[in-house]
């Protein structure tokens, strides 16, 4: 059957599709770089900028391009909501942007990761003085240290944004604030809105009150008094119906647009959104019993990665792009509140002036990692005790305790941490032994030097770095040529820390060397671990080489000075599934040789399913897998260790301290989900589907189309609306149940009770839901004989008689996997509805077992323990499907 | 008493152009077989409908046992009907669908089951009473839709096209089986069938529709011997009837290459009309004095054993006519030759001219 030319045909098909999807596109991101001569040195930069500022910003890089011939740069704009995790991953495997713009509030958790250059050592005191202190604290990582990890290019805060029209005079102090609001609020209008139930939105209120949400050095405090304060104050606003009782960020734009707000608080990306004709004015956030109502700032960035190849270049991109002047035109003609302070001389809009002096009475978002795990349990909170009543110490103790345990939970048992122990430990013995170097150097676990270095020089030096030239081989790489030899001069804002820094260690170092002591070119990347070192005291600084085979730790000890130790143990690297892999091919490889005489005949078959099968293992089984194998480990973005069973021990036995509803409860709420759901959807759906099946209905096509659209509309759009129409005050439900008497419904919040939330996430899954049983319905119906009706009728049944006994038996054989099936749809895919429309509120409530997945995975980064839930959700879906294949026959049909 | 009238039957469909029935008019006595034959489209199966009640009726009326049924419900019409598909019930044994229509009527269970029973041994299906119909063969299920009429005990009966389903030989066989039905049970039965074999071995009386319109009602032997019109003529018997344009003139008519006497009846008839001749009167043995001599140039030969079909033009020079004879099994006929056929003036059959001219 098959012949050679046939057999020849089919090989080189396969072999073209093992092309296009193994292979990568060849130069497809190298063509736009290719344009400069090659000698010039290439600086790629991404961004997320559009409109204006793009087209500004991208000028301004096409002056630099202009005026330097060396050096070339190229732009990427990236969209900003995949800007983080897309250069997350093109950092982690070293490839990605030289330069990079964006929000501050991630440096503390790359910084950590080492995928940052620090930028102390190039930057002088005049860079420094050039912008807004303010821009510059929230660049310093850990807070008020000397690691420098970008420069500020622009500067982003809420202000009280105003209708001058209504306000004449913006409010001093909140009781003047809530003096305005009072008699400009009634009948659907407000004097005040703000976003309440984003953290975002209300740190400035925790901070006129003295509070905030994280310590100076970055962990988690939530239940302070002066929040409670804070909240306590939100919750009388709301209660004395000062605030909408529901409220987004977009809805407090088109409020103040369409004049039910006279004053609300957003941000300078609003200045375009603004209705003309309404006279704006911009004026700080009012001041609180403990100052000003500082909002969290936003810096906007340009930070250089770890591993960008021409440093020395980079940071004259840098300069130039952060200069006064490229901050001018940044301010001219894109309106972008630049922190450059010498860029404002002169500028007169009074708006960007507002929103400029705001910036400048405001607190630096937290970098810190541990900010990532305050948003979703802080948003609860003000949730729960401002729109709810909830008592406010509770709510706070409940939600601190949940951050604390989330951040735990992401940041313990580190692999790391086991290094840094051993590490700790030769340090001890270093002080121990310090006599006598040479025994530590013949310990087989710290095979490496280890070195301490005195900044007063007076102790001896232990040691040494550099005992071969190979040894070096890591740092090396992580340093630019260029850059290594001579470090600028160390400059600090901080003055009374510059004190303590040896801020001339690695010159010392190098005139102390004694003939044994070698830097080797290493010094500025050690310099940076020192001044790591010194910034936190109380852990050691870490640094890793390029190949992560290697760490170097930085401790400060009591008495001031800095032991380097560096550790040759390497990282086991997880290469699990590529073992994996090659079992499965040899496996292939295997059957198919033991079982070659009996393929042999039907070799083209197989050549036929070869294509699919490679896709498949490819694309589900090895993906799955590798699903499977994260459940069994323990997994972060900075760390990855197996812990057997444990993510599942904590599943099942409820320890999840951080979690506000054990996995039973969610299961629970997921059966009772998926239960009620498919219930509706199967009943709604047939009752229209016997409907259009009536001959005698006119416009029946119109009907059906009408029906279909629920189904054809992207269900995010859906959820969204539908979100829109529970709105508390706006939104169509409750206005049509007012209108129709029921009163109590004038401003009922749907999302602050179980039940209430529960049932506007059914109605629109409902909503988008029952089309597709109609469908398979209707088609089900017509393929039913009308002879059987017919039959029926003359047999003497009557319409219900028909409908039990002809038709819903008959219905069965294709009903009944579009039950299976829409069962697992709305027990797996209905996360569009759960977490656009209720977003799991009240606290969770009302998440599904895919949505907390999410959670898990995307808001706190417990990889492995979301994988361990994923496989669990898996289990129980494969439970389902066995059984009902079990209990009923569904695939025979009834006809033949 | 089940006296099934017929009385101007209309039905217009909605948006149509013209009635599918119209004004059919006819009286099946009690007991009697009545089978309702015409070919596809002609408005047999929707008249069928009419009286079991799936079609609305738009004008006219229909009487059983002399109540008028135009408004009543099928179930409460008292007929049993059995479709052509058969209608099983898919998912339903055979038991089970044999008493359906008895449960629907809420008959006490032994009662249904000694019905059942009695059906099923009638039509000997007993031993396949717990199956499901798709375990069954064509003429297994054929029996079961007959015996779900059967156990209703319905005054009539309705089939509609019950045997197109099956094989040629099942369907004979079938043929003999509802035949044998009808005179066990007597009720009335309306039969549809475009098999014009069926209607004549089975009927007692045939009504023939054409159009939409009753062509004539009449005995099986009526209908061959003196059909009403063209249609029925060449409706009924196979292979059709042959015709040709005929000239009466001077007691003769013209036609088929030669002169017919004309009957006594028709002996100053003058003027156009149609001849026809059943190829079965057409003789290759002189049948006796008086008979008629055809000349056919034979271009076609059928041999089906026990007799044989000739086909070809008549030899009157024109070449225009065609005409099929059927001949005993070893005829002188052969291809391109020309031969000698016979026909006694008294099995021909004249009609007026055009398209569907009456019988003269």
């Amino acid at each position: 059957m098959t012949t050679p030319s046939l057999k020849r045909a089919c090989l080189a098909l396969l072999a073209a599709l093992f092309a296009a999807i193994g292979l990568p596109a060849p130069h497809a991101t190298a063509d736009a770089r290719d344009k400069a001569p090659d000698s010039a040195r290439k600086i790629l930069v991404w961004h997320s900028y559009t409109g204006e500022e793009q087209k500004v910003f991208e000028a301004i890089v096409e002056g630099f391009n202009q005026s330097r011939s060396d050096i070339r740069v190229d732009t990427l704009r990236i969209p900003y909501d995949v800007f983080a995790d897309k250069l997350t991953s093109a950092m982690g495997v070293d490839k990605g942007p030289d330069l990079f713009v964006f929000a501050h509030d991630r440096v503390g958790y790359w910084a950590d990761q080492g995928r940052l250059e620090p930028l102390q050592h190039q930057v002088t005191i005049e860079d420094i003085e050039r912008y807004t202190p303010a821009a510059i604290d929230a660049l310093t990582y850990p807070q008020g240290s000397r690691m420098l990890y970008g420069l500020p290019m622009a500067m982003k805060a809420v202000a009280l944004v105003y209708d001058k029209a209504k306000v004449p005079t913006p409010p001093k102090t909140l009781d003047e604030l809530i003096a305005i609001a009072r008699p400009l609020t009634g009948e659907g209008r407000y004097g005040f809105v703000s976003e309440w139930a984003s953290t975002f939105a209300s740190a400035s209120f925790l901070h006129a009150f003295g509070g905030g949400t994280l310590t100076a050095d970055g962990r988690p405090d939530l239940a302070n008094p002066k929040n409670a304060e804070a909240l306590s104050f939100l919750r009388q606003m709301l209660a004395g119906d000062l605030l909408p009782r529901e409220v987004n960020g977009a809805m407090v734009t088109a409020m103040f647009n369409d004049g039910r707000a006279s004053m609300i608080i957003t941000g300078p990306w609003d200045l375009g959104n603004f209705r003309k004709g309404i006279d704006v004015g911009v004026a700080p956030i009012p001041q609180g019993p403990a100052g000003w109502a500082k909002p969290y700032l936003s810096v906007e960035a340009l930070m250089m990665n770890a591993a960008a190849k021409d440093k020395a270049a980079a940071f004259e991109v840098m300069r130039y792009l952060t200069s006064d002047a490229s901050a001018r035109m940044r301010l001219e003609q894109a309106g972008q509140p630049v922190a450059n302070r010498a860029a404002w001389e002169g500028f007169t809009d009074e708006r960007l002036n507002g929103f400029r002096a705001q910036a400048e009475l405001s607190i630096p978002m937290p970098s810190a990692p541990a900010m990532r795990h305050v948003w979703t349990p802080m948003d609860a909170t003000l949730t729960k005790v401002i729109g709810q009543g909830v008592e406010v110490e509770s709510a706070l103790g409940e939600a601190q305790k949940r951050v604390v345990a989330n951040a735990d939970q992401a940041d313990r048992a580190d692999p790391l941490d086991v290094i840094i122990r051993g590490a700790e430990k030769a340090y001890e013995r270093l002080e121990e032994q310090r006599a006598h170097p040479e025994t530590l150097l013949a310990d087989s676990r710290w095979e490496a030097a280890v070195l301490t270095y005195l900044p007063s020089g007076k102790h001896p030096v232990l040691g040494r770095w550099c005992v071969d030239g190979e040894k070096v081989r890591g740092f090396s790489d992580r340093i630019a040529a260029g850059s290594a030899s001579t470090p600028g001069e160390v400059q600090s804002t901080k003055g009374a820390q510059a004190a303590k820094i040896p801020d001339t260690m690695p010159r010392a170092a190098k005139s102390d060397a004694s003939g044994d002591l070698t830097f080797c070119g290493v010094d500025k990347a050690i310099a940076d671990l020192a001044d790591l070192a010194v910034a936190s005291p109380d852990r050691p600084a870490v640094m890793w080489n390029a190949d992560r085979t290697e760490v170097t730790l930085a401790k400060m000890s009591d008495d001031g000075h800095v032991a380097l130790i560096r550790s040759g143990a390497p990282i086991e690297e997880d290469n699990t599934w590529i073992y994996v892999l090659a079992l499965f091919f040899a496996a292939i490889a295997a059957v198919t040789f033991a079982f070659r005489k009996k393929l042999a005949p039907h070799f083209g078959a197989y050549l036929y399913v070869a294509p699919a099968l490679i896709s498949v293992v490819i694309l589900t089984l090895l993906p799955f897998g590798y699903g499977i194998t994260l459940a069994f480990k323990d997994v972060t973005p900075t760390r990855e260790a197996f812990v057997g069973l444990k993510n599942f021990a904590d599943i099942l036995l409820a320890r999840g301290e951080g979690d506000p509803h054990s996995f039973y409860y969610t299961a629970g709420m997921t059966i009772l989900w998926t239960v009620v759901n498919v219930a509706l959807h199967v009943s709604i759906g047939l009752f229209l589907a016997l409907l259009l099946q009536d001959n005698n209905l006119k416009g029946k096509n119109i009907y059906r189309v009408l029906l279909i659209i629920p189904w054809a509309v992207p269900n995010y759009i859906t959820a969204l609306i539908w979100k829109a129409m529970f709105n508390a005050q706006y939104g169509f439900i409750n206005n049509v149940l007012t209108l129709l008497g029921f009163d109590s419904f004038a401003s009922f919040s749907w999302f602050n009770q179980t039940s209430t939330a529960f049932l506007a996430n059914l109605a629109t899954n409902v909503w988008l839901g029952f089309p597709f049983m109609m469908v398979t319905a209707l088609g089900a119906l017509q393929s039913i004989p009308r002879d059987l009706y017919e039959a029926a009728d003359v047999d003497g049944a009557g319409r219900w008689m028909k409908f039990r006994t002809v038709t819903l038996p008959l219905l069965k054989p294709a009903l009944f996997p579009a039950i299976i099936l829409g069962a697992i749809w709305t027990f797996n895919l209905s996360f569009n509805v759960i977490y656009l429309v209720s977003g799991g509120a009240p606290d969770g409530a009302t998440d599904i077992l895919v949505t907390q997945v999410y959670r898990y995975a995307f808001e706190q980064y417990r990889y492995g323990y979301a994988a361990a839930y994923a496989t669990l959700i898996f289990l129980i879906l494969v439970t389902y499907t066995v059984m009902t294949n079990r209990i009923t026959k569904a695939t025979e049909g009834a006809f033949e | 008493m089940a006296q099934v009238v017929l009385d101007k039957l209309v039905k217009h469909y909605d948006g149509a152009e013209k009635p599918t029935v119209t004004n059919v008019s006819l009286t099946v006595n009690d007991g009697e077989f009545l089978v309702l034959v015409g070919p596809s489209g002609c408005g047999k199966s929707t008249t069928l409908r009419m009286i079991a009640g799936l079609e609305d009726i738009t004008g006219g009326e229909l009487r059983i046992g002399g109540k008028r049924m135009n408004e009543v419900h099928p179930k409460d019409r008292d007929i049993a009907m059995v479709f052509q598909s058969y209608a099983l019930y898919p998912h339903m044994t055979i038991r089970e669908n044999m008493a359906f229509g008895l449960k629907m009527r809420k008959f006490p269970a032994d009662e249904i089951a000694s019905r059942v029973k009695e059906a099923a041994e009638m039509l000997d299906l007993s031993h396949l009473l717990d199956r499901k119909p798709k375990a069954l063969s064509g003429g297994q299920r054929q029996r079961v839709a007959m015996g779900r009429a059967i156990v209703r005990r319905a005054p009539v009966f309705l089939f509609d096209e019950p045997l197109s389903n099956l094989d040629a030989k099942l369907r004979v066989q079938m043929r003999a089986e509802i035949a044998k039905l009808h005179k066990k049970l007597g009720t009335t039965i309306i039969y549809v069938t475009h098999d014009q074999v069926e209607a004549m071995t089975l009927a007692d009386r045939i009504a023939v529709l054409h159009a939409g319109i009753l062509q004539q009602h009449a005995t099986p032997l009526e209908l061959y011997e003196t059909p009403a019109n063209r249609f029925v003529a060449s409706f009924i018997g196979s292979p059709g009837m042959n015709f040709c344009d005929g000239l009466g003139r001077n007691g003769s008519v013209e036609g088929f290459g030669t002169h017919f006497p004309l009957p006594e009846r028709l002996k100053n008839f003058e003027g156009k009309c149609v001849i026809g001749i059943r190829p079965e009167h057409l003789h290759e043995e002189k049948p006796g004095e008086g008979a008629v001599e055809v000349l056919l140039d034979v271009d076609l030969i059928e041999p089906l054993g026990a007799e044989t079909y000739l086909g070809g033009v008549i030899g009157d020079g024109t070449g225009k006519t065609r005409l099929m004879a059927r001949v005993g099994a070893h005829t002188a006929g052969r291809v391109d030759q020309r031969i000698s056929l016979w026909v006694n003036p008294a099995n021909i059959h004249l009609f007026a001219s055009g398209e569907n001219g009456a019988a003269l």
